[in-house]
């Protein structure tokens, strides 16, 4: 062979190879970029890339938030992953509306590993969405967003939380709230219903100052996945008007519908708030279900101050609807270990007249 | 009130709690998924026999856990804190995993890190 004969076959070896690996380059970059960067590798994405940056953070928190939820085929997983500020714990209904979270999206990523997709079109630093309830069918998001902070008070009122139904894959979405004349109501706690048609939430009117001094006022809602017939079921207010002594504030948490649609469980906590921290102190918890329209109103579970705390996080319905089932909570050293309990509704007496309207 | 409860199991004891991420019946019945969360190690995970006849913790997951509609698979989606170490800053760490529930065949889907105090 020649000296210099095989030299143009290696340049163009060359430039074929380049122009190969350029192309697979940019096939992996389509299939493993995120939105925000773009220099994702597989496994791995960015999700606190873009926004605005807070220059007088302290600690800044990444953390996953909420339940994922699976589509009933069993080939996608719908998360949410919130970037803030805060401060140890992710976040929950009663911080968020003083937490400063810039940014907060929902993904849905392949079981198998496969392709991830960014669900949410939230724009930062006060766009943000969680709280998310996958329907049962797997066609439709119901989620807790702050997208309509601006629209609706302007850039200097507070965040307002309301709650939307959007489809999984496409850009339908239908928003349920809308509360135009209360900037400080947060909306929280979607939940479908078992058969998809209704959606029960928390409502909750952040510090009502014509009430008290420092008052929370919480409300349990259903709404028909349409928009369509919202429906008052419980109202702190209405129930707290009926006890002796009169208790300041009560929080509810956790609309949970039993297995057959025709109960709602959900906790509540009676609490002094503090002004000056925004803290509280617990003076009882309680574990409450009523039917769906509201009635037959029962305190299954109750635990007063000082008498340990009552049910730790998220509890569930057993698949027959005869028992609730949660963790005993405690703040006790690790070697107490976690208690699974489950109670039994049987022989639970119902309180009347205590409905919101 | 009644007061008809029953414990179904008692677990976790090497890991120092802070707040509890889900429970969750499995499709089948037979299991409750307890996920936990934990400071440093972002928490863990148990399947727990609904009878009472004992419980699997899901090795080196925690956070919030969910069943898959079959029952074959639970996703996790936790979070933990990596310390900084010599040349290092601390991070954040978010991770979506799904494993089998006698906690066999981890796949980890995607990690996110964030690195904290970035001055």
């Amino acid at each position: 062979m020649q000296p210099g004969a095989d030299g143009p076959i290696n340049w163009w070896v060359l430039v074929l190879g380049v122009a190969a690996f350029a192309g697979l380059l940019t096939v992996l970059s389509l299939v493993f970029s995120c939105d925000f960067t773009g220099h994702s590798s597989p496994g791995r994405f960015e999700p606190w890339r873009g926004g605005q940056m807070d220059a007088n953070r302290e600690v800044e928190v990444l953390h996953p938030s909420y339940i994922p939820r699976w589509t009933p085929d069993g080939e996608r997983i719908v998360f949410t992953v919130g970037r803030g500020f805060q401060y140890g714990e992710p976040p929950s209904a009663s911080s968020l509306p003083s937490m400063k979270v810039y940014l907060g999206s929902i993904y849905i990523k392949g079981a198998d590993g496969g392709r991830l997709d960014r669900v949410s079109d939230v724009r930062g630093p006060v766009e943000f969405d969680f709280s998310l309830d996958l329907s049962p069918d797997g066609s439709r998001l119901v989620r807790v967003t702050s997208r309509h902070y601006d629209q609706d008070h302007g850039s200097n009122s507070r965040r307002n939380f309301e709650i939307e139904v959007s489809s999984l894959d496409g850009p339908e979405s239908l928003r349920l709230t809308k509360d135009r004349n209360h900037s400080d109501r947060t909306d929280t706690y979607p939940k479908w219903s078992p058969d998809g048609n209704l959606v029960a939430f928390v409502k909750r009117d952040d510090y009502r100052e014509d009430v008290a001094e420092e008052y929370l006022i919480d409300t349990v809602y259903i709404v028909r996945a349409d928009g369509a017939s919202l429906r008052l079921l419980y109202s702190t207010e209405e129930h707290l008007r009926q006890q002796q002594p009169f208790t300041p504030a009560q929080i509810v948490e956790s609309p949970v519908w039993s297995p057959d649609g025709r109960r709602l469980a959900f906790k509540g906590h009676y609490a002094h708030l503090h002004a000056s921290d925004r803290g509280e102190t617990i003076l009882h918890e309680s574990l409450y279900i009523m039917e769906q329209d509201g009635s037959g109103l029962i305190e299954l579970l109750r635990a007063d101050r000082g008498a340990g705390p009552l049910v730790a996080g998220p509890f569930a319905w057993s698949p027959e609807g005869q028992e609730i089932t949660f963790v005993r909570a405690q703040h006790a050293p690790p070697e107490h270990g976690i208690d699974l309990i489950a109670t039994a509704l049987d022989g639970s007496e119902s309180w009347t007249g205590v409905r919101g309207g | 009130m009644d007061g008809s409860e029953r414990r179904i199991g008692n677990f976790g004891k090497d890991v120092w709690v802070w707040g509890i991420a889900n429970v969750e019946w499995s499709p089948s019945g037979d299991y409750i998924l307890v996920s936990a969360l934990a400071s440093a190690s972002g928490g863990a995970a148990y399947a727990v026999d609904s009878n009472g006849a004992g419980s699997v913790q899901l090795a080196g997951l925690g956070g919030y856990a969910t069943w898959s509609p079959d029952g074959s698979r639970i996703a996790v989606l936790g979070g933990f804190h990596l310390p900084p170490t010599k040349g290092y800053q601390s991070h954040r760490i978010v991770r979506l995993s799904t494993v089998a529930p006698d906690g066999s065949d981890y796949h980890l889907l995607l990690e996110a890190r964030a690195t904290e105090n970035p001055d």
